[in-house]
């Protein structure tokens, strides 16, 4: 026999089922907005039904409902596709961005970039080649290779810069590792906690935690697995990060780059010196934009090294191959300069990191000097030829150079030499007349043993004159030649040096010439950043698609909820409809029954 | 599938998102009307831009070579026009003080003439272009011609002045613009003022015996000399057309070059427009579908 009063506690179940089942779609609904949460169902089995005996044969009677778990709707397989696909997403959005910048660096194509101030320079080779005897266009090839030094080392400096924001940014994303993984050990404790009795209930925790775990991944790859007290083991990399007894702090240290002597950051476990390595995600972009050869910052300073190195050796070679107004020879055009101008193909540079070549890279300090600046640009290939004329054909043979630079303006200077030899005919001393033998200079003796050489300054000429000791020479004879400004309209040397810039290969170059070395450079560039974006746009895309998965699984629909709003709303009315029906049958049976003859 | 409100609200961010930035992208376009603006829009054009504008530039030196050459070759040209009339008027001269009719003084008179014009030729051997004397080589600071009394002494020297108008190093047998004093004057860069002098110094005598010098060596020499002057100025006329031709073709090959950097980089700009307006509408469409698909759910339709 079942008891009077069995109904009511079935429907006081009911109530209260449907109660936490309207709580839970408030819960939904108030969620719907929130970052990881997972929709949560309250899952309703009925109570143990009770034996009843009646007559022949005993029947169950159900006593109601029981509310036997809340739990959230997530798909650990869809979570485990985002966390792979989101780390390749931080990859490609970091090397997006950091190629971007470099983009920006050299700016191509612009009237601003590198390739137009090579253009100049180069145009201004051709000018001086055309106009070589004119002051003009020697400055403006200098005023030209200035732009040049500056555009390199601009770009170079800019590298460097971005190095410096790279090593920053990885500092801060070191600091979120830190703290997602003290966060996600407290969670796995709590979690642990509460769901000590076997039921993976602990619903908010864990969106809380995958919500982390998602940070994480677009910050390193991880992989993730849980231990059956429902803890997070997560390694980087075969570092372990967080388990179920603590987590591992990172922190970074520092080192000098050897080749640019810029500060590194370089990733290890604290308080060792042991290195982690990112195989994806932002660290890994961050840390290969900042080091790679081939993407990376520090490859492109390789790439502007290779460049000054090209112009402190190979196009300085050319230029001290050459000739000057002043007939100097041996000068650099880039390079540091000085007393003893050195060579950058010698042993001089054989120390040079990258980095040196770029920082050398200047255009010849001597070549701003005032009185010789201009003339030291070396424009021919030749210098300045004198013919001797002697007045007796069977002396010596007289060989005249000269250096520095003629003051005479356009009018030559004839000058004549008259020798006085000693007892053995060796020539011992010369006298020189400018005005054709009117006043002699006082003599100026030679030193033995013979032949020596005579200096002789004349409107701003060294000339440096050697007579041979010839048995022929006979004391009085004389030796004529004439100074001017010299040969100073040759170019053929500035056609040479322009060749470098555009036509001549090089080895050091890959073979190519200077433009093509940074075309083809640019060209990479613009290649690397189209697959950096397009990685991140297709990364993007998928991840999009995982996250529709994702929500479609685990999102809030308004839809749904009202509808369960209502279904449990009516379902409360119910059974409190029933509850009257069941207390008027009792007010019947209480207070309607046993009255007769009342 | 299941969709969800989220689903609804970040989908239509993202493709929101995606529009914007088409539309971003053609106005950055439209803007300046360039297609590149960083070597990542299009590697392959950016490197022909690089490249196209690297010949544009050296095509532009070079032409500026070719004019800076062709008015060195104009200016040498018109002094050499000017030294064979000086040497008609001079052979004239000599005719007429070589026909045994003329007393003594009427030749030393003409004598006089020939040195005026002898100094006039002189002043034309110095002709400068800008502050760089045409005649005197590679020494083109060096005033090349001077003289003193009857000595005509040259200083330039012999070689030839380069003007490069294509790549590739100084080649002085086909790109040299100048005559030196030795190309226009004979050996020495004074030969042909030497025969003059002497036939000044024949006409101030003015004896018969220097007119019958002057009608045979004298009258052969202005000959000769005569042809030989003519022939370096034809010389330099045929380089001059050659350089012409050159510079023909340099213009041509600028107009070629122009377009291909044109046709590499400028932006079609009707289809920019219609692309532009076309994701302006897309745009347009996506947020009033927006407006309308996302407010309404059951909450609106429950009482």
């Amino acid at each position: 026999m079942r008891s009077t009063f069995a109904g009511l506690n079935t429907l006081t179940r009911g109530l209260y089922a449907n109660q936490v089942s309207l709580d839970t779609v408030g819960h939904n609904i108030s969620n719907a907005g929130t970052q990881g949460y997972s929709r949560q169902m309250v899952n309703l089995s009925t109570t143990k039904p009770q034996t009843v005996f009646g007559g022949y044969a005993s029947y169950e009677v159900g006593t109601g409902v029981n509310v036997s778990s809340i739990l959230r709707a997530r798909d650990t397989f869809v979570d485990r596709q985002y966390w792979k696909e989101s780390s390749s997403l931080g990859y490609g959005q970091t090397m997006e961005d950091i190629l971007g910048k470099i983009e920006g660096v050299f700016a191509e194509p612009t009237d601003t970039g590198i390739q137009t101030v090579l253009n100049k320079f180069w145009s201004a080779w051709q000018t001086l080649a055309v106009n070589a005897s004119d002051s003009g266009a020697r400055t403006a090839v200098r005023e030209r290779g200035v732009e040049v030094v500056d555009a390199i080392q601009h770009s170079a400096q800019q590298l460097t810069d971005m190095v410096a924001d790279i090593n920053a940014v990885l500092d801060i994303r070191v600091n979120n590792i830190n703290q997602i993984s003290s966060e996600l050990y407290s969670l796995n404790k709590q979690i642990s906690n509460i769901e000590s009795g076997g039921l993976n209930h602990a619903n908010d925790l864990r969106d809380r935690r995958d919500v982390l775990i998602d940070e994480l991944t677009k910050i390193t790859s991880a992989n993730v697995t849980e231990d059956k007290y429902g803890n997070y083991n997560v390694q980087v990399n075969g570092v372990m990060l967080v388990d179920g007894n603590g987590y591992q702090k990172l922190a970074t240290t520092k080192t000098m780059d050897t080749d640019y002597g810029y500060e590194v950051k370089n990733v290890v476990i604290a308080g060792s010196t042991q290195p982690v390595t990112f195989t994806n995600g932002e660290m890994k972009g961050l840390l290969d934009a900042r080091d790679s050869s081939e993407f990376g910052a520090k490859g492109y300073l390789d790439k502007l090294s290779t460049m000054s190195k090209f112009l402190l050796q190979e196009f300085n070679e050319v230029h001290r191959g050459g000739y000057g107004t002043d007939n100097s020879t041996n000068n650099n055009f880039f390079g540091d300069g000085g007393a003893t101008d050195p060579d950058y193909n010698s042993a001089f540079s054989a120390g040079f990191t990258d980095g040196d070549w770029i920082k050398v890279l200047k255009v010849n300090p001597d070549l701003f000097n005032t009185t010789n600046g201009l003339a030291k640009i070396a424009a021919k290939t030749s210098q300045n030829s004198l013919a001797v004329v002697q007045s007796n054909a069977s002396g010596g043979t007289a060989s005249v150079s000269t250096t520095g630079s003629y003051t005479g303006g356009s009018t030559p200077t004839n000058v004549s030499v008259r020798i006085s030899t000693d007892a053995s005919q060796n020539v011992s001393s010369i006298q020189y007349s400018t005005d054709g033998g009117t006043t002699w200079s006082a003599a100026i003796a030679g030193a033995a043993p013979y032949p020596s050489t005579y200096s002789i300054n004349i409107k701003g000429l060294t000339v440096n004159m050697q007579i041979n000791t010839a048995a022929a020479n006979v004391n009085g004879d004389t030796y004529q030649f004439s100074l001017s400004s010299g040969n100073n309209a040759s170019g053929d040397n500035a056609v040479l040096l322009s060749n470098r810039l555009k036509v001549d290969t090089s080895l050091s170059l890959g073979g190519a010439s200077l433009d093509t070395y940074y075309s083809s450079m640019t060209g990479a560039l613009g290649v690397q950043k189209q697959n950096a974006s397009r990685l991140a746009d297709n990364q993007q895309v998928l991840v999009n698609t995982i996250m529709n998965w994702r929500e479609s699984t685990a999102g809030v629909n308004m839809d749904e909820e009202m509808t369960n709003m209502i279904r449990f709303q009516q379902g409360y009315n119910a059974a409190a409809r029933i509850i009257t029906t069941m207390d008027e049958m009792l007010d019947k049976l209480i207070n309607g029954t046993g009255v007769t003859g009342r | 599938m299941r969709i969800t409100n989220n689903t609804i609200t970040y989908n239509f961010l993202t493709s929101l998102n995606k529009s914007l930035e088409r539309q971003n992208k053609i106005q950055e376009q439209l803007s300046d009307g360039k297609m590149l603006h960083r070597p990542s829009d299009d590697p392959v054009k950016t490197i022909r831009s690089l490249r196209f504008n690297s010949n544009l530039v050296q095509n532009e030196q070079f032409t500026q070579n070719l004019k800076d050459a062709k008015s060195w070759m104009e200016t040498t040209d018109n002094a050499m026009s000017d030294l064979s009339s000086i040497m008609i008027n001079i052979k004239e001269l000599v005719v007429q003080a070589s026909n045994g009719t003329n007393p003594q003084d009427a030749v030393q008179t003409i004598g006089k003439s020939v040195d005026n014009l002898i100094n006039q030729i002189v002043t034309l051997g110095n002709t400068k272009i800008g502050d760089r004397y045409v005649f005197s080589g590679q020494m083109d600071k060096t005033q090349p011609f001077t003289r003193v009394g009857d000595t005509i002494t040259y200083h330039g020297d012999t070689s030839k002045i380069s003007m490069p108008i294509q790549p590739g190093s100084a080649t002085p047998t086909q790109d040299s613009v100048n005559l030196t004093g030795a190309d226009v004057f004979g050996a020495g860069g004074n030969t042909i003022l030497n025969h003059l002098l002497e036939i000044k110094q024949h006409l101030d005598a003015g004896a018969i015996t220097d007119q019958n010098w002057l009608a045979t060596t004298g009258l052969d020499y202005l000959d000769t000399d005569h042809a030989s002057v003519l022939q370096s100025q034809t010389e330099l006329g045929t380089r001059m057309s050659a350089y012409e031709m050159a510079l023909n073709m340099m213009e041509k090959q600028n107009v070629v070059i122009t377009g291909d950097v044109a046709a590499n980089e400028d932006l079609d700009i009707p289809k920019a427009i219609i692309d532009f307006k076309n994701s302006e509408n897309i745009y347009k469409t996506a947020l009033s579908v927006g407006a309308r698909i996302m407010p309404p759910s059951l909450v609106d339709f429950l009482r």
